[in-house]
């Protein structure tokens, strides 16, 4: 018993030592490693009844079967193996239970007298495969059937005990290590292992022997050969035997895994499959009960939550899911009772630092499989996922919000033409609902024929964007002025795309053609107050100039008068040349009126003229001159025939510029007049034409419209004329420019932008 | 100072005041030579074919007027301008003039006007004239 206890104690399996007493077993040893897996001090368990140690728990299989194992173990003088024995063990910190399978082996020690009084119970955690398996089966992955051919054979065999002395040399051999080697027991005990090593692995084994001999525990596989000759993979541990602080030999255990690798290598093919089925890595799985309580949670829920596996068990899983997250949790969760797979959208999970994580979980009811007797949950971390999702939607929503609220109308376009979006703003703009928008596209808003659409056009092509006016139609077939700022993108799916952002600008076009008609009337009080201000300075001039003049001549004469030595004959005429200024000073007077009658007569209303008629009353009115000088007055006003203007000022401007070349007529020459209406563009001209005495403008062109300005010093006249027309010309918007050659006539041009006499 | 006679012309569209200025300056000084232009152009040419290549100088006493039709008063002294100093030196130009603007800054531009009177011309005026240039004229 000395050896064993060594051995017992050292053996890298959680073993039990079990006495048979009176045909009752009693816990006589328990191995550190049993302790460290079962949570369980040897005090605890040495000379208990294996009931009493591990009680029967909802969560068992029932301990009859581990007794039943002990028993045929002990009657049969081999070993017994439970494949699978469920038995939960309690956590008894928090009173919870966590999910346990294992593998008992019940391996009967004789003793000299081929009595059984002892029997190792060797177990073997095997939670995870069995939840491998059940993964598997949830995946309906088959396990192949080697795998349950070899379950089935290993079931059958036995591991083989051994021990060895420092040569290597058979001491002690069980049963099952007669049947791995196929060599009798006899034969064994005379023989050294070396024989049994595959050549290749010899050198190996060896090694490993000589380590334990050092005092190091070995487990190892290696490629042996039985005494039939046949290929044997085996797994090995050796263990040093002490007898005090000398080691005298190894004690070891030799298991056949030849079917087992096989397996094991069609298992690990089925892993792979699986695995490449479950995305593996941050994959959680955990299994609950049927009220949602932990029973299981795999190791990955340290690097995955930072929660180590044990502190979920027994706990509620919807604990750790955020409260507002829980209720609909819970009632997806609820669906499993009819359903056997259901997938719960992403929910936030507490981890071990205290933070949200979002998880997202598929559960598969595995309640009636017996292996599982729970509900699966395959959880995934889906946090960066979701965040960047969020991220997304959140600048989705920001765009959304923008293109929803916006006051400008904001279509989304094929830049085609088609409509694939419109905002509320465009809705109301248009009088039309997205859906008619969308049907009827950009020709039904944009008016087509705006000769600024194609330029618009272009510059986006060429630019990527462009803002523009243009015109708009509303459903009621009315038409606005929109500013529309438009721009070509690629859409997330690298289609191309552009946007209108369009705005009504019909109040902001009425405030321009306010302004701009502020403008214009800032224009014409402008135009006034230089025109009065000539008026002044006119009127200053007549002053000085014309009405000084008489009034100086008559201050003159008569201060001669005054004078009595002068004759009666000079006197006379003294006092004739008086009344001559005076009468002079006179007509200062009435043209000094006419001139001021001209901004009375501006305010008098715009009427039709025809021009026929202006010349016809002009011809009139001096028909009796036009008969004695025998002068031609032709004209010809087919292009314009009618202008609208002040009448007045129309009349006083022909008759003034018409008269005017009457008193300039060349003598000897039969004076031809001709007046000529014309359109360039859009400016309406005016021809007067006359072959009389002409001038020599090259010193006088600014003077020729002067006031009181006489060019010709044997003609009547006192200059008031051609200041007249030019006056008046400019008040009514039009300008007057004359050119002239001595004894070739003269020509006076009138130029009117068209619209000041057609509106 | 009436001891002298002097050679008078007046150029003025205006006959009336040239009819004024006949009397006046016959009254002041009753040997004057007296000539009346009505028209500057014929003034200029009389000026040209008198003035220049004379045997000794003759000093006139010109009135100008300025408001004419074919020609002002200020062109009539840009051509005046353009005959022989020894023309020029034999006239005292004098602007008559109706009107009541301010002609300093016309001064500057034509140092060769004496001085500018206002209508009427008057003895007043004439004797003023003399007074005030005696030092300055070589009679």
């Amino acid at each position: 018993m000395r050896y064993y206890k060594n051995i017992f104690e050292n053996l890298p399996f959680p073993c039990l030592l079990f006495e048979k007493r009176n045909g009752i077993f009693i816990i006589k040893e328990a191995n550190s490693n049993y302790c460290n897996v079962t949570g369980r001090k040897k005090e605890e368990l040495k000379n208990k009844l294996i009931e009493e140690v591990f009680p029967e728990n909802p969560f068992s299989m029932g301990l009859n079967e581990f007794r039943n194992s002990l028993q045929i173990a002990c009657s049969t003088h081999k070993s017994h193996k439970i494949e699978i024995h469920r038995y939960d063990i309690l956590n008894k910190q928090n009173g919870s239970y966590a999910i346990k399978y294992w593998e008992i082996e019940n391996i009967p020690i004789f003793e000299n007298s081929g009595e059984i009084i002892y029997i190792l119970n060797v177990i073997k955690d095997i939670t995870s495969e069995i939840l491998e398996r059940g993964r598997c089966n949830m995946l309906q992955v088959k396990l192949d059937a080697k795998t349950e051919k070899h379950e089935h054979f290993a079931g059958s065999i036995s591991d083989g005990l051994f021990s060895l002395d420092k040569e290597g040399n058979f001491l002690s051999l069980n049963k099952g290590l007669i049947e791995i080697a196929e060599t009798s027991e006899k034969d064994l005990l005379k023989m050294n292992f070396l024989p049994f090593c595959d050549q290749g692995d010899r050198e190996n084994i060896v090694k490993r022997f000589q380590a334990a001999l050092r005092g190091n525990n070995q487990n190892f596989h290696a490629n042996f050969i039985s005494g039939k000759g046949n290929n044997k993979f085996l797994e090995i541990s050796l263990v040093p035997l002490r007898n005090g602080d000398i080691i005298t030999g190894l004690y070891g255990i030799a298991k056949d895994i030849t079917r087992l690798k096989e397996s094991e290598e069609a298992l690990l093919q089925s892993e792979r499959k699986f695995k490449a089925l479950v995305q593996e890595g941050s994959d959680l799985i955990g299994i609950l009960d049927i009220e949602g309580k932990y029973k299981f949670v795999s190791e990955t829920s340290t690097s995955v939550l930072g929660i180590p596996p044990g502190e979920f068990i027994g706990k509620t899983a919807f604990d750790f899911i955020h409260p507002q997250d829980q209720d609909r949790v819970i009632k997806e969760f609820s669906a499993l009772e009819e359903i056997n797979q259901i997938q719960i959208k992403p929910f936030r999970f507490k981890n071990g630092d205290g933070k949200w994580r979002w998880v997202e979980t598929k559960a598969t009811n595995l309640i009636n499989d017996p292996a599982i007797d729970g509900i699966v949950t395959n959880s995934r971390d889906v946090t960066d996922h979701i965040n960047s999702q969020k991220t997304i939607i959140e600048s989705e929503e920001r765009y959304r919000s923008f293109f929803e609220n916006s006051t400008d109308a904001i279509l989304v376009t094929v830049p085609d033409g088609e409509i694939l979006a419109a905002n509320p703003s465009a809705c109301q703009m248009f009088q039309r609902t997205e859906k008619e928008l969308c049907l009827l596209g950009r020709g039904a808003v944009t008016d087509l024929m705006d000769p600024r659409l194609a330029g618009a056009l272009k510059l986006r092509n060429e630019t990527g964007t462009a803002t523009v006016e243009l015109n708009f139609f509303r459903k009621d077939g009315t038409q606005f002025p929109g500013e529309i700022t438009s721009s070509i993108f690629i859409d997330s799916e690298g289609n191309l795309r552009s946007s209108m952002i369009i705005r009504d600008i019909t109040e902001r076009k009425i405030a321009e053609n306010k302004l701009l008609e502020l403008n214009k009337s800032l224009k014409i009080n402008t135009r006034e107050l230089i025109g009065a201000n000539k008026g002044l300075e006119q009127f200053s001039y007549i002053l000085s100039h014309n009405l000084r003049a008489p009034v100086a001549n008559i201050l003159g004469l008569a201060e001669l008068l005054n004078d009595k030595e002068y004759s009666k004959e000079i006197q006379l005429n003294l006092s004739k040349e008086i009344h001559k200024n005076a009468e002079r000073m006179d007509k200062v007077f009435k043209d000094l009126n006419q001139i001021l009658q001209i901004n009375h007569e501006l305010s008098e209303s715009k009427q039709a003229i025809n021009l026929n008629e202006v010349v016809q009353s002009i011809k009139v009115s001096l028909q009796d001159l036009i008969k004695r000088e025998n002068i031609s007055i032709i004209t010809n006003f087919e292009e314009i025939t009618h202008i609208k203007s002040i009448s007045s000022f129309v009349h006083s401007i022909f008759y003034n510029l018409i008269f005017n070349s009457i008193k300039f007529r060349r003598p000897g020459v039969d004076s031809v007049i001709r007046v000529t209406s014309k359109k360039e563009n859009s400016t309406i001209i005016f021809i007067f034409e006359d072959n009389g005495l002409g001038l020599d403008l090259t010193k006088k062109q600014d003077e020729i419209f002067g006031l009181y300005k006489r060019f010709h010093p044997h003609v009547e006249g006192k200059g008031l004329g051609l200041f007249m027309v030019k006056t008046q010309t400019e008040m009514l918007g039009g300008k007057i420019t004359m050119c002239s050659q001595v004894n070739s006539g003269s020509t006076f041009i009138i130029e009117f932008q068209d619209q000041i006499l057609m509106q | 100072m009436k001891s002298q006679s002097l050679s008078y012309m007046v150029v003025d569209d205006d006959s009336t005041n040239n009819l004024i200025c006949d009397f006046i300056i016959r009254k002041f000084d009753k040997d004057a030579i007296i000539n009346l232009f009505l028209e500057p152009e014929t003034a200029l040419s009389y000026i040209e074919n008198t003035y220049s290549g004379n045997s000794g100088p003759l000093p006139t006493v010109l009135f100008l007027d300025i408001n004419m039709p074919t020609m002002s008063g200020f062109e009539f002294l840009n051509e005046f301008n353009r005959f022989d100093l020894e023309v020029k030196q034999q006239f005292y130009i004098y602007i008559l003039s109706s009107s009541m603007e301010d002609f300093t800054s016309k001064a500057i531009k034509y140092p060769i006007v004496t001085g500018f009177l206002s209508k009427p011309l008057r003895i007043s005026t004439l004797e003023e004239i003399f007074n005030h240039n005696s030092i300055n004229k070589p009679f």
